[in-house]
Parts: structure tokens; C-alpha cells; sequence
């Protein structure tokens, strides 16, 4: 290794130009990488699940804090979360947990060494992966032919992490799956069963926590309604983006009140629900289980509020649903309550809220699948009875409404080979349910409504698939090309503003093993199909399918900075998370303030600007 | 202990017959969905009922029996409410129309009140490089069309495609034209008027001019109009529409900071 980033770096010096600098970041990247892989190896040095189990495991019994061994975060001075230390008190007190707070340094779990004759640690994928991206990134600037454009650093960055997102998804993906196919192979053991969740806090705090998302989403949502609405105010001209558009926005008027102007078309598939029209093809065929849940709505409360109502129903839904997956992934920690925060706040529902759209309601469908999952048991060794079946039904009824199938089966899978939990009868009977849902509605509809299911957004999947192969017969050039134009850094950063990105990155170092496998597996599950679409569109509401994974880990980052900063004063470490909290906050709401930047990069990806 | 005085007992029902509480709530929620609706919104009807609102309730069911009971009644509460309530989907005014100039007795007009002598028109002049008037019709156009364009009583010449902005999907199709104004013609009148007309010796075809929705006209619901020869058009009362002629002031980028029609 050290040979290897010597000769680069030795190389580097001697060459000069576009060159020069791509040896110097390979140089450069190849050190870290190796160095953090090597690192890695200690940090993960369990299957994964063993590693936060074991720890979690020994602290609910209630075991000195001496015998407590945690073989994660392990170098900084404090950890993100709480050791579950359960006192005599505690447990006269009902066993719930002892607190939910953060902890000090005094907390910090360490190392134990292996002991002898135990096995020999296997390699981090995410880690192997973060190694493969950044080698094959740099590798990767080398490879783009004559083009003006790489000789600008900007561009070079850009090209740089845009290939460093697509490598590591992909190899991360592949990894997991080589893991699992290994395991097989060697008919190890599936992994150990996951921890039962920390005891559920008290009716009335919970009623009230409930209450207190429900108002933070219906103010965030009234706030940015009609003109307001950041879909609609980030397609007028002021906007600096369409130059096609009048001064009203891309918009129609519903009920008297602006809206995204793609509610038009949702109009006739609502009549047809409501029986005030003959049903016709249009775009958005394939999405007909969100009219049919706004037609239910719309009598009492009118047709934009019908789709309002239905859009703040999801958003809570997903808010608490975090709130419910974090208490599970991080218990006894500040995590779940800050990241459900971050959901009512966050910048997807904040932009979709009033608009006449499904992307909202898929937000919080994804978020009720990864629940209905652990609900249903299916990573465990004795799931729910017909698990697969119910998971499938619910997966193909949420694909009814928008896309929420491509990454809830990506997940599905991913997490399932990722944490050695995979069942595979299980998963292939959802995948089959799920999809054999969808394709029923299509025959369904097509001889009993006389829906096509052609055109427009009915096609789109079905174009991204062939365009990437199409730049793949085409060579390394044809597919640089593409991830300079339809950058994979701007499509996220415009699905969450960098400060997120850094504090996720914090919360990914800070979490369990398992965790931190977990929210890698919906991130990678989340991000594969918005990747997929650059082909066509830049689509950051796609990418914000990733909300869960991003939103707990950089809770998770927020407790790990109070921790670290509030020191061993509990106010303190409590004012510094509710600080962070308002601060990612306020990005959601610039535009309450007159700025249209962070709307406009939701709606359009920053591309390759920075 | 006589039976009058035995302590009364609540008696729970029993989870199996909320569940089954749970589904008849259901399915009487798809009966009365279905009931006398059109062929076509039976049918629509009936998948989702059973693929939707069957899901629902099931999955509430994970949570408890008394949330499945009451995931299946809020339903067929909606389900009574979409049958009971009237309130039809409105018909949004269309967000894209045409109206043809053909002659030189043919006009549109556009009325714009423009915040003159206030501060914030000020401040915005300050950041403003220039305003422009924008129109949206049919391309091409070019000289011998003889599309008009007057701000305040003064001509701004005529319309060509080399004022054309923004995107066509194809050569005939419509799209916006940015035509210059001065900072003291647009101010010479309040309201100003923007009016298009075709001048004597123009080519004979008719020239469509896009409309759209009017959801806020500075000068009110009758600030655009439309004159064919004999009489007056109003948009505004007639379809809730506006011809789509827009006032917009741009910095320096050419980026538009602030937009009126």
C-alpha cells in the first residue's frame, strides 16, 4: 500500500497539467483510503449485527459498564450513543431505559482484543468500497478523451465524487452480494437475531411528541402552500431556470389556489373516481393509487386540499415511521427524536407538501414499507406468517402510487444480503407479489378503462435502462460524458444541502455497525434508480427516497457534536442539538426569506455548478 | 350480594371480534364505493378497494386490533363522504389558449400597474439593468407579419424572430419574444398599456397570441383585452384569463427579478 502511494505521489511530482493533478489526487486518495480500509478492518471486525448486538446486549442486562465491549466508534472521545446502562433503580422503575440522553466520554466504548484463535476479520464492504470509488475515481479523470472541460478544477471535482457516488453504490451493492453468495457457499449461519428496541417512552409523551410533528408539518405545509409552494415558486422566470414559463410558474390554478401544473393531468383519473368522467389515458396511468387516495379526500375538502391533506397525512406518517426505525436503530438515544424533526422540517416534504403531486405520499409510503419489514419480522428467523405476501402486497400498493417499489425492493434485498438476514424464498415471494400487483393494475386497467400506460412518465424507467447501455456500448468516454452532464454530486446535493451530507458522514462514522449497514443499504437502495434517471432527468426528489438513511445518520451526527461539544452538561449538549436542529431547518425554509436556491436545486439538481 | 349491587365490569370485546369488527367495516366501506357508480368507476373503484383500503386495514391491524378498527371506520367515513358531499372538481381555467390578430383592426391589450414612487420599485431599479416586454406567440414570425408592439402609445417596433427567447419544441409552435422597453416610457403612463396589433400591408395569416390563466393582474380582472374589429373581449370575466403579455425587469445576468402582467 505504502509502495503504491509512494510511486504515485512520485509520479505526481513529475508530471505536469490535467495529469499532474489527477496523480496527485490519486496519490492522495489512495493514502487515505488504504489507511482508512485498514482501519476498518478493527472496526467491523464482526458479521454484522454481532457487532452493536453484543454490546446492546450485555448493557440491557444490566452488566457492569467494565464489560460492555462495543466494537464500533472507538476512536474519538465520546460516542454517539448511549450505552444502555440499566441501574437497580432503573429497573424497580419498570425496566425502562435508563435515560435518553447522549453520553460523555465516561461512556466511550473500547477496544477489547480479539481473543486468540478467533477468526480472522473480514474486510468492511463499505469501507472496500469507498477504497474501489475513490481508486477507480481517480483512475476514472484519466479516461474522459479531449475535452475542454476536465481541465477546470471545478469540473474535475465534480467528475471526481460524481464517479466516486456511481463506483461506490455499485460496488458496495456488488460487495454485499458477493458476501451473501459466500456465506452460501460456506453454509455459515445467518447472522444474529437484531435487538428488541428500546421500551416505547410513555403514552402521553409520545401522544405529545405525535402532536408536535403533526403541528411543525401542517405549519411547514400551510406556510408553502399556493404561491408559496416550492415546486410551483422555483419554476417562475425569477427563478433563473425556465425561460418558457409565465409569470405565474409552471402552475394551474385548483379550487382558485396556484399549483404545480402537473396536477392538470391527475384531473381526469380523479373524475373517474368520483364519477364525473369517462377515464382516459394519460402520463401518470401507472400512478393511479394516489388519485384514487385523493379522491377519497377530495369531497369534504376540495381538490387542492384534498391533495394537501393527503401529501401532510404521508409527511407525519413519515415523520413519526423515522422516528419509529431510529428508536429501533439507535435506541436510547436523541437520535429518532431529532431525525423525525428533521423529517417535519425536511426540505422533500417541505417542497412537495401542497403540491398536487404523489411524491410526498411515496415519501411516507417508502418510510411505512421499511417499518412494515421489521414489523413483519423478515430480517428475523421466524418472520410473520406470510411475510413475504403481505411485504410484496404493500410494496406493489405503494408502487401504484409512485416509484416507491424500485428502492423498497432494492432494500429489501440489499439489507437482506448486506446483514447476512436475507431469507431468499421470502424476498422473491414479495418481489412477485409486489411487481404481479403492478402489472395486474396495467391489464386491469387497460381492458376495463381502456388506460394505455404509454407515453411521458409511463416510459421513463424503461428509457434510463436503455440509455445507460447505450453509454456503456459506447465506452468510458460516453459514460464520463454523461456523469459531467447529469452530475450525480449536483443531483444529491440538490436532494439535501451539504450541511446534511457532512453530518450523515459524522453520524455514518459515530453509529452501530448495524446501523450503520442498515442506512447504508436504503441509502444505496434509494440512490441506485435517481442514478438511473440522469439519463433523462435530474431528479433529487427521486434521490430524497434516501430521507431515512440521511435523515437518522445525521441526527446521529447532531448527538455526536452535542455530545462532544455540551461536554458532560446536559442542558448544554440539549441547546447545541436543538440549535443544529433549527439551523438544517431554516435551509428548508429560506425560501420564507425570499431565496428560491434551495427549492431550485430540489427541483432541477445543481448539475455541475458548485 | 344481590345482582343490583355486584360491581359492574366493563367486558372488553375480544381482539378476534374487533378484527372482524375491523373487516365488515371494510368491506361495507367497498360496498357502499361501488354502489350505482358508473361501469368505469366500479371497476377503478374495486381494485383499489381491495388493493388500497384492504392494505390499509391490514396494516393497521399490525399496531392492534382497535386501530384496525378504527383505520376501517375512518374509511368508510370518506367512502360516505365521497357519496354523500357534493362538491364536483372545478375545471381549472386553461393554462394555455390562442387568440388570433389578423388584421390591423385586431387588437390586445395589456394593462399593467406598475408600483411607480414607491421604495421597493426603487430598490428594484437599483439591482435592474433594463425591462423588457414579453409576448408570447406563434413563431415564425418575421418583418412582413407586421406584428406590433406599442408600450404608452409608442411603438416598439415589430416583432421578429430575432427577439424570439426561450424554448420550441418545434418551428411552429409558441414561445415567448423579449422585446426592450426604457425605464421612462413604461413609466410615461399608470397603468402603462401594452397593446399588439397588426400593422396596414402585414401579411394576411393570422398570428395567434397565447393566453393563460390570470391569477393576480395588477390592474384587475378586465387588464387584458381583446378588440376583433367590432367589439371588446375580456378574458379576465370571460375564462379567468390573460393574454400573455408580462412585464419583466432583469439584472445584469439577463436573469428576471421581478415580473408583473
Amino acid at each position: 500500500m505504502n509502495q503504491t502511494s509512494h510511486s504515485l505521489s512520485t509520479a505526481a511530482h513529475g508530471a505536469t497539467g490535467m495529469v499532474g493533478k489527477t496523480l496527485a489526487w490519486t496519490a492522495t486518495t489512495a493514502r487515505l483510503m488504504a489507511r482508512a480500509v485498514a482501519s476498518g478492518r478493527s472496526q467491523e471486525s464482526r458479521p454484522e449485527g454481532e457487532a452493536a448486538g453484543a454490546g446492546a446486549a450485555a448493557a440491557a442486562a444490566g452488566a457492569p459498564e467494565a464489560d460492555t465491549t462495543e466494537a464500533v466508534s472507538t476512536s474519538g472521545a465520546s460516542t454517539v450513543l448511549e450505552t444502555v446502562r440499566e441501574t437497580d433503580s432503573d429497573r424497580a422503575g419498570g425496566g425502562a431505559a435508563s435515560t435518553q440522553w447522549l453520553t460523555s466520554a465516561r461512556d466511550g466504548r473500547h477496544h477489547q482484543p480479539a481473543p486468540p484463535g478467533a477468526p480472522r476479520p473480514r474486510p468492511s464492504a463499505p469501507l472496500t468500497a469507498a477504497a474501489v470509488a475513490t481508486a477507480g475515481s481517480a483512475l476514472g479523470l484519466l479516461l474522459t478523451g479531449p475535452v475542454e472541460w476536465i481541465e477546470s478544477w471545478r469540473n474535475q471535482a465534480d467528475l471526481f465524487l460524481s464517479l466516486w457516488i456511481l463506483l461506490f453504490v455499485l460496488s458496495l451493492a456488488a460487495l454485499w452480494t458477493a458476501g451473501a453468495v459466500l456465506r452460501a457457499v460456506r453454509r455459515e449461519a445467518p447472522a444474529a437475531p437484531q435487538d428488541a428496541a428500546a421500551p416505547l417512552p410513555r403514552p402521553r409523551v409520545l401522544g405529545a411528541w405525535a402532536a408536535l410533528l403533526f403541528v411543525i408539518c401542517l405549519a411547514e405545509l400551510l406556510s408553502h402552500s399556493g404561491t408559496r409552494n416550492g415546486f410551483l415558486a422555483s419554476s417562475r422566470p425569477e427563478s433563473g431556470v425556465e425561460a418558457w414559463t409565465a409569470a405565474d410558474g409552471y402552475a394551474t390554478l385548483l379550487d382558485g389556489v396556484p399549483a404545480q401544473g402537473d396536477g392538470l393531468f391527475l384531473l381526469p383519473m380523479l373524475r373517474t373516481f368520483l364519477d364525473e368522467g369517462a377515464p382516459g389515458p394519460s402520463e401518470y396511468d401507472r400512478r393511479a393509487g394516489h388519485t384514487y387516495l385523493v379522491a377519497l379526500l377530495q369531497r369534504p375538502l376540495g381538490t387542492y386540499w384534498g391533495f394537501a391533506a393527503l401529501n401532510l397525512l404521508a409527511w407525519w406518517g413519515a415523520a413519526l415511521g423515522v422516528w419509529w426505525l431510529g428508536r429501533r436503530y439507535w435506541p436510547g438515544t436523541l437520535v429518532p427524536w431529532i431525525a423525525s424533526l428533521f423529517v417535519a422540517t425536511g426540505g422533500g416534504f417541505v417542497f412537495m407538501g401542497a403540491a398536487p403531486q404523489p411524491h410526498a405520499v411515496a415519501f411516507g409510503a417508502f418510510v411505512l414499507l421499511l417499518v412494515l419489514a421489521e414489523s413483519l419480522a423478515v430480517w428475523e428467523s421466524r418472520p410473520a406468517p406470510a411475510a413475504g405476501i403481505k411485504l410484496g402486497w404493500a410494496t406493489g400498493a405503494a408502487g401504484l402510487i409512485y416509484f416507491v417499489h424500485f428502492p423498497a425492493l432494492l432494500y429489501y434485498w440489499l439489507y437482506g444480503l448486506a446483514g447476512g438476514r436475507a431469507r431468499p424464498r421470502l424476498l422473491l415471494t414479495a418481489t412477485a407479489v409486489a411487481v404481479a400487483l403492478l402489472f395486474v393494475w396495467q391489464g386491469y386497467a387497460a381492458v376495463l378503462l381502456g388506460l394505455t400506460f404509454a407515453g411521458g412518465n409511463n416510459e421513463y424507467a424503461g428509457e434510463a435502462v436503455r440509455s445507460w447501455l447505450t453509454l456503456a456500448a459506447r465506452g468510458p468516454e460516453a459514460l464520463l460524458g454523461q456523469l459531467h452532464g447529469g452530475s450525480l454530486r449536483g443531483l444529491f446535493a440538490g436532494a439535501f444541502p451539504y450541511l446534511y451530507w457532512v453530518l450523515a458522514l459524522l453520524g455514518l462514522l459515530r453509529s452501530p455497525a448495524r446501523s450503520r449497514v442498515w442506512a447504508l443499504a436504503i441509502l444505496v437502495a434509494a440512490t441506485l434508480p435517481a442514478i438511473a434517471f440522469t439519463t433523462r432527468f435530474q431528479l433529487p426528489r427521486l434521490a430524497y427516497f434516501a430521507y431515512p438513511a440521511v435523515y437518522l445518520l445525521a441526527a446521529a451526527g447532531v448527538a455526536a457534536l452535542a455530545s462532544w461539544l455540551g461536554g458532560r452538561s446536559r442542558p448544554r449538549r440539549l441547546l447545541i442539538a436543538a440549535g443544529a436542529v433549527l439551523v438544517v431547518a431554516a435551509l428548508a425554509n429560506a425560501d420564507l426569506a425570499g431565496s428560491q436556491r434551495f427549492n431550485v436545486w430540489f427541483h432541477y439538481g445543481m448539475g455541475n455548478t458548485w | 350480594m344481590s345482582a343490583a349491587t355486584a360491581p359492574v365490569t366493563a367486558r372488553r370485546p375480544a381482539p378476534r371480534t374487533l378484527r372482524l369488527a375491523a373487516w365488515t367495516l371494510l368491506a361495507l366501506a367497498v360496498v357502499v364505493s361501488l354502489a350505482g357508480a358508473s361501469p368505469a368507476t366500479l371497476w377503478a373503484r374495486l381494485f383499489f378497494g381491495v388493493v388500497l383500503l384492504a392494505g390499509v386495514v391490514a396494516l393497521a391491524g399490525l399496531a392492534g386490533a382497535w386501530p384496525q378498527v378504527i383505520a376501517a371506520a375512518a374509511l368508510l367515513l370518506l367512502v360516505v363522504a365521497q357519496r354523500a358531499v357534493q362538491r364536483p372538481v372545478t375545471e381549472p381555467p386553461s393554462p394555455q389558449w390562442t387568440r388570433p390578430l389578423q388584421g390591423p383592426e385586431q387588437t390586445v391589450q395589456q394593462t399593467v400597474a406598475l408600483p411607480l414612487g414607491t421604495p421597493a420599485w426603487e430598490r428594484l431599479w437599483q439591482r435592474a439593468a433594463g425591462a423588457f416586454v414579453y409576448v408570447c406567440a406563434r413563431s415564425p414570425l418575421d418583418a412582413a407579419d407586421g406584428l406590433e408592439l406599442v408600450a404608452n402609445d409608442v411603438s416598439l417596433g415589430t416583432i421578429t424572430e430575432a427577439q424570439a427567447i426561450g424554448p420550441r419544441p418545434g418551428p411552429t409552435f409558441v414561445g415567448f419574444y423579449r422585446i426592450p422597453v426604457a425605464r421612462d416610457l413604461l413609466e410615461r403612463q399608470s397603468p402603462a398599456r401594452l397593446s399588439l396589433r397588426r400593422l396596414p400591408g402585414a401579411t394576411p395569416r393570422a398570428i395567434p397570441i397565447c393566453g393563460t390563466f390570470s391569477y393576480r393582474p395588477s390592474a384587475g380582472p378586465e387588464s387584458s383585452r381583446y378588440f376583433d374589429g367590432a367589439g371588446w373581449w375580456l378574458p379576465g370575466p370571460a375564462q379567468g384569463g390573460r393574454f400573455t403579455v408580462e412585464v419583466r425587469v432583469e439584472d445584469a445576468t439577463g436573469r428576471p427579478i421581478w415580473v408583473t402582467y
